[in-house]
C-alpha cells in the first residue's frame, strides 16, 4: 500500500511532516516498500540484435553485409505500427505481445569504449559500471541496499521476511553480489529448496581460513532464515499456463515457471535474475539452408515462448500491474558476417521490456549500416545502458534520485520504458 | 596480506611436520585419507615432490558398452575413437562415456599431481565437450592434457592451436583470409598466455594479426586430423603492436604459411607476461586466490623467471612453489573452498569409497559422478565458458562462487545419499562409504577424546573449536554426562566383528557424528 494513502487512512496526516523528517534524516535513500517486481533475463553470449529487431530501410547495405544470415525480407514478422522494423520469424509470441502493448524496444544499447570480451563485459552490465572501471558489487544489489540497509546485519525481518533477490539456477551472480555479501537466494528450477541446519561458530578462527568460513557459514545461516518463507511460496499450487513446454526443452521457461510459482506464492522478492545459454554464435548461427532456422533462431524462439508463458501466468495471478522484465546480454554481434555463417563479437543492441506496465513501442532509431562494410565496423550507441537501469530504478521502483546517482555513479537520463507515472497503476 | 609471514620462494628450512605433510596432500591431491597419508608420512618434503612430480601414463579409453546402441561401426566391447563420427545421437553416447572416463581417472588417481593438473590445464585451454560435439576430438584434447600435465606449457599450447578440437570450439577451423574468424586469437592472447590483468598489453589490432596467421588450419572429420590449406592463408604480412616490438611475422605462401603459426606461438612466449600470467594462476590453483603487490614481485615475478628459465617446463616451477617457505607459510592453510571435485570425488576418496567390481557397473557409476559434479557446478570435461570456472578467475569472490545456498544444500545432499544404509544411486549400481571401516582405521578409535582429535585432524584443514568437540563427543558417548559409552560401544564390536545389530548401532553412531564434521563450513575447505 503506498505510504501517503496508509497515513492519510490512519489519521496521523498532522505527524507526517515530523515522520517523513525523521526518516530522513535516518536514510535519505531509503527507497520505500512496494509490491513491484522486476525479472531479468540474461542472454548468455553476445545476442544478434540486426536479427532480432531487424531494420528494414536499407535492406539492399545489411545484405551487402550478411547476406549468410540475412532473414529475407518477405520472411521477417513485421508489426503494428511499424513499417522499417521488424522482428525474426521465430518471436511470434513477441510479436503479439507487443501488439498488445506489452513489449518495448530500446535500440542501440550500450557504453563507450565496449569491451569485446563476455567476461569483462558481462561484468560491466551487472556491476554497472563503465569501461574503464571495476566495480564489485551488481548494481541490483547497490539498489537492494538502499532498501535493506546494512544486510545481512537484521534481516529477515516483520517488514522484510523474503530474500531481497533471487536467482534461479545453480549459480550466483554478481548482479547481486552486495559490499557485505551475495543478496540472493539461489534456487534451482527443477528442485525444491532443501536446508540443511547450521551450527553457529562460537569461536572466530583469525586469518584467511576464519574469513572464507566464516562467509560460508553465514551463507548457510541465511539459507535457514530464508527457508520457510520461500518454502511456504513453493508450496501454493497454482495452474499455470497450458502453454509451458514440457520441463527441460525450455530452460528459460522452466526458470520463469518457478519465478511464477514463487510470485504466486507471495513471495515479496522484488528482483529475479533467469538466464538463457547459447547466443555467442560464432559460428553456424543459422541454417545453411533457411536463414530463418538455426540456433539464433531456436533461442529467440525459446525466449520468445519462455515470455509469452510467464505473461500468461502473471495475468492468471491478477499481477499484471506488479510485474515487469528485460533482457540483456554482455553485447550485441558485428555487422557483417563471417564465413561460418555466424558473427563475431560487436558492441550495442537492442533490449526488450515486457509487462503491462511497459509503455510499449520502439525507443530509439534503426542501427545505420555503413555503405562500405568492413569487418570491423559496429553499431553506434544510442543510449547507455545505465539509462536504462536508471529508469528502472526511478520509474518502476520508484527509488530517489540521489539514490540512484549513488547507485549508478552517475547521473543518466531515464527513458520512457513504462507509462508515464498518471497511467503506472499503483500497487 | 596481514598474515603472511614469509614471502619466500627459498626451499623449506625447517622440519617438514606432519601438519605441513596434510597441507601438501590437500592442495595436491584430490581428497586425502588414511592410505594417502601413510604412504607419504615420514618421508622428507623432496621425496615427496619427487613422487607428487612424477606424470602418470594415459589411461587407455573405454571400450563401448552399450548392447542396445546401434552404432553401425563400432560393436559392443569395441573402442569408438577411431571411428566414424555417425549421428549426433551416438556421439552423445560417446561423450557421456568420455567425459565417465574421465571423471574416472581422478577417481582411480594415484598418488600424483598429475589429474591435479590435468583439471588446471583443462580450466585455463579450455573446450567444452558439447560444444565441439565429437567425443573423437575431445578424447584427443583429454589425451592432450594429460601427455603434458606436468610437461612443457609452450608445447602445450601449440599443440592445442592445432588440435581439432580446439579448431572447432574457437573457429579456428573456418578462419580464413577471405573471413576471418577472431576467436581463437583472441582467447590465445585474452585467456591461455598474456592474459588482460596488466595495463601495458596488447590490443585489438594485435587479436586481429594473430587471427591473420592463424588462417587455413582446417580438421578433417573423416581422417580425424588436421590439416594446413593454404589457399585459405593469409599471406600478407602481420605487423604487431610496440607491445610485441612492432614485430612483423612475414606471410608465407604454400606450405610455409603454417610456420607462422610457431613463429606465432614464439612471439607470445617472448613476452615475460606469459610465463607470470600461469604463473599467477598456478598461485590462485595452489596457495591462495588473494594476491597482492608484494606477491607479485617477491613470488609471481621470481617464479615466472624459473618458467621462463625452464624454456616453459612446468615441474620446476612448481617444486620451487610447492617446496617454498611461502607455500607453508601458516596463513594459507585452509584458505581454499574445495572446488566440487575435491569435496565431492576428494570426501570419495578420504572415506575409501568402493566402487562396484563389474567393470560396467563401475563406468555407470563415474557417469554419475560426472553428472553430479555438473550438478555441483564443475562438470569435468564442459566447463561453462572458455574462460573456464569462474571460482577460478572472477574477482574477488573467487572459490566463494562454488557456494550458494543450492549448492551448499547439494553438497550435503550428497554426503547424505552417500551414507544411508543403501548408498547413492548410480544409475543402477549403488556406492557407499563404510563409516566403521574408516574409522577402525585411526590410532585408537575407542577413545571418544583421540577419535575426536584425529578425525579432526584428517578431515579438517582448519581448527576446530572445543564447542564443536564437545557435540562431536557427546554423540559418541551418547548422553554428556557418560564418558565410557563409546569405548564399551567398540569394544563390543571389535569383540563381536559380525553382530548386525552392533554393526548398525555403531554404524548409526558414526553416521552421525561424521555428518556432523561434514556439515561445518570447516570441512569445505582445504
Amino acid at each position: 500500500m503506498n505510504r501517503r494513502k496508509f497515513i492519510r487512512n490512519s489519521g496521523i496526516a498532522a505527524l507526517l511532516p515530523f515522520v517523513l523528517n525523521a526518516l530522513q534524516a535516518c536514510s535519505p535513500n531509503k527507497t520505500k516498500k512496494s509490491n513491484r517486481i522486476f525479472v531479468i533475463i540474461q542472454l548468455d553470449g553476445g545476442n544478434d540484435g540486426l536479427n532480432t529487431l531487424i531494420p528494414l530501410d536499407n535492406y539492399g547495405l545489411l545484405a551487402a553485409a550478411r547476406s549468410n544470415l540475412l532473414i529475407p525480407e518477405n520472411k521477417v514478422l513485421r508489426i503494428k505500427g511499424s513499417s522499417n522494423t521488424a522482428l525474426h520469424p521465430a518471436l511470434e509470441g513477441i510479436r503479439d505481445l507487443y501488439e498488445d502493448n506489452l513489449i518495448s524496444f530500446v535500440q542501440g544499447v550500450g557504453y563507450s569504449n565496449p569491451s569485446y570480451s563476455h567476461f569483462r563485459s558481462s561484468d560491466v552490465w551487472l556491476t554497472g559500471s563503465d569501461s574503464a572501471t571495476v566495480l564489485h558489487t551488481g548494481w541490483a544489489a547497490r539498489f537492494l541496499q538502499t532498501r535493506y540497509m546494512n544486510y545481512p546485519a537484521g534481516f529477515p525481518n516483520g517488514e522484510h521476511p523474503e530474500p531481497p533477490a533471487i536467482k534461479i539456477g545453480d549459480t550466483g551472480t554478481y548482479l547481486f553480489q552486495g559490499s557485505e555479501m551475495d543478496m540472493s537466494i539461489v534456487i534451482d528450477p527443477t528442485e525444491g529448496f532443501e536446508t540443511h541446519p547450521v551450527e553457529s561458530s562460537s569461536g572466530e578462527l583469525a586469518g584467511m581460513a576464519g574469513k572464507e568460513t566464516k562467509s560460508i557459514r553465514e551463507m548457510l545461516l541465511q539459507a535457514e532464515r530464508y527457508s520457510k518463507v520461500v518454502k511456504n511460496a513453493l508450496s501454493v499450487s497454482f495452474n499455470h499456463s497450458k502453454s509451458y513446454p514440457e520441463p527441460g526443452k525450455n530452460p528459460l521457461a522452466d526458470q520463469l515457471k518457478k519465478v511464477a510459482q514463487l510470485i504466486n506464492g507471495g513471495l515479496q522478492t522484488s528482483v529475479y535474475l533467469v538466464d538463457l545459454k547459447g547466443f555467442d554464435t560464432h559460428n553456424s548461427q543459422v541454417d545453411p539452408s533457411d536463414a530463418t532456422k538455426g540456433l539464433h533462431a531456436d533461442l529467440l524462439g525459446k525466449l520468445s515462448q519462455a515470455i509469452t508463458c510467464f505473461l500468461d501466468d502473471i495475468k492468471g495471478m491478477g499481477r499484471e500491474n506488479e510485474v515487469a522484465g528485460m533482457t540483456f546480454s554482455e553485447f550485441g554481434r558485428r555487422i557483417m558476417s563471417n564465413a561460418s555463417y555466424g558473427t563475431d563479437h560487436g558492441s550495442s543492441q537492442p533490449l526488450l521490456f515486457f509487462g503491462s506496465q511497459i509503455k510499449g513501442g520502439i525507443l530509439g532509431t534503426n542501427p545505420v549500416i555503413p555503405e562500405k562494410i568492413t569487418v570491423n565496423d559496429n553499431l553506434v550507441l544510442q543510449y547507455d545502458y545505465r539509462s536504462v537501469y536508471a529508469s528502472v530504478l526511478k520509474n518502476w521502483f520508484e527509488a530517489p534520485e540521489t539514490a540512484v546517482n549513488e547507485i549508478l555513479y552517475g547521473n543518466f537520463p531515464q527513458l520512457q520504458i513504462f507509462k508515464d507515472e498518471k497511467q503506472l497503476s499503483i500497487s | 596480506m596481514p598474515d603472511i609471514t614469509s614471502y619466500s620462494l627459498a626451499p623449506l628450512n625447517r622440519t617438514f611436520q606432519e601438519n605441513d605433510l596434510l597441507h601438501l596432500l590437500r592442495r595436491c591431491l584430490f581428497g586425502i585419507g588414511h592410505q594417502e597419508f601413510s604412504f607419504f608420512n615420514n618421508k622428507p618434503l623432496s621425496n615427496c615432490l619427487d613422487i607428487l612430480l612424477i606424470q602418470s601414463p594415459v589411461p587407455p579409453m573405454l571400450a563401448q558398452e552399450d548392447p542396445d546402441l546401434t552404432d553401425p561401426f563400432v560393436p559392443n566391447g569395441q573402442q569408438w575413437v577411431d571411428a566414424p563420427w555417425e549421428n549426433n545421437d551416438i556421439d552423445r553416447k560417446r561423450r557421456i562415456y568420455l567425459k565417465g572416463w574421465w571423471t574416472g581417472q581422478i577417481i582411480n588417481r594415484d598418488y600424483s599431481l598429475t589429474e591435479k593438473m590435468v583439471i588446471f590445464w583443462h580450466n585455463h585451454f579450455v573446450t567444452e565437450t558439447e560444444m565441439v560435439r565429437d567425443a573423437r576430438y575431445s578424447y584427443r584434447y583429454a589425451v592432450m592434457l594429460r601427455e603434458f600435465a606436468l610437461g612443457n606449457f609452450k608445447k602445450l599450447i601449440r599443440t592445442g592451436t592445432t588440435n581439432p578440437a580446439m579448431l572447432v570450439y574457437l573457429n579456428g577451423n573456418t578462419n580464413s583470409k577471405v573471413a576471418p574468424n577472431e576467436n581463437y586469437g583472441r582467447e590465445l592472447l585474452e585467456l591461455f598466455t598474456i592474459g588482460k590483468e596488466n595495463k601495458q598489453n596488447y590490443n585489438e589490432d594485435d587479436v586481429k594479426e594473430a587471427a591473420r596467421v592463424l588462417t587455413g588450419w582446417k580438421d578433417d572429420k573423416e581422417k580425424i586430423a588436421v590439416n594446413f590449406h593454404p589457399e585459405l592463408h593469409d599471406t600478407s604480412d602481420k605487423n604487431f603492436s610496440s607491445f610485441f616490438g612492432n614485430a612483423i611475422i612475414k606471410g608465407k605462401e604454400g606450405m610455409a604459411g603454417a610456420q607462422e603459426t610457431d613463429e606465432l606461438i614464439e612471439l607470445i612466449f617472448g613476452k615475460e607476461q606469459t610465463a607470470q600470467f600461469v604463473c599467477r594462476n598456478l598461485y590462485r590453483w595452489f596457495v591462495s586466490p588473494q594476491l597482492d603487490e608484494k606477491i607479485e614481485t617477491e613470488i609471481i615475478a621470481p617464479l615466472g623467471r624459473v618458467f621462463i628459465e625452464n624454456n616453459f617446463e612446468i615441474k620446476p616451477v612448481l617444486r620451487v612453489l610447492l617446496g617454498s617457505e611461502h607455500f607453508f607459510d601458516p596463513a594459507f592453510r585452509g584458505c581454499i573452498v574445495k572446488s566440487p571435485v575435491d569435496f565431492f570425488i576428494g570426501a570419495s576418496k578420504q572415506f575409501e569409497l568402493a566402487l562396484p567390481p563389474l567393470p560396467s557397473d563401475t563406468h555407470l557409476c563415474w557417469i554419475h559422478y560426472n553428472f553430479t559434479l555438473g550438478g555441483l557446478g564443475m562438470m569435468v570435461g564442459d566447463p561453462p565458458s572458455v574462460a573456464g570456472w569462474p571460482a577460478f578467475y572472477q574477482a574477488p569472490k573467487y572459490h566463494q562462487w562454488w557456494i550458494n545456498t543450492y549448492t551448499l544444500s547439494f553438497r550435503m545432499k550428497i554426503i547424505d545419499n552417500l551414507t544411508t544404509t543403501e548408498g547413492m544411486n548410480c544409475n543402477g549400481p549403488r556406492v557407499k562409504i563404510d563409516l566403521v571401516n574408516f574409522a577402525s582405521k585411526f590410532k585408537d578409535p575407542a577413545n571418544v577424546s583421540a577419535l575426536v582429535e584425529d578425525c579432526l585432524n584428517l578431515l579438517c584443514a582448519v581448527e576446530i573449536n572445543q564447542a564443536i568437540k564437545d557435540k562431536l563427543k557427546v554423540i559418541l558417548n551418547g548422553s554428556e554426562t557418560s564418558a565410557r559409552q563409546w569405548n564399551e560401544d567398540w569394544s563390543k564390536l571389535n569383540a563381536h566383528p559380525n553382530d548386525i545389530n552392533q554393526i548398525k548401532e555403531i554404524e548409526c553412531i558414526l553416521d552421525a557424528f561424521f555428518k556432523k564434521i561434514i556439515s561445518l563450513p570447516e570441512y569445505q575447505m582445504m
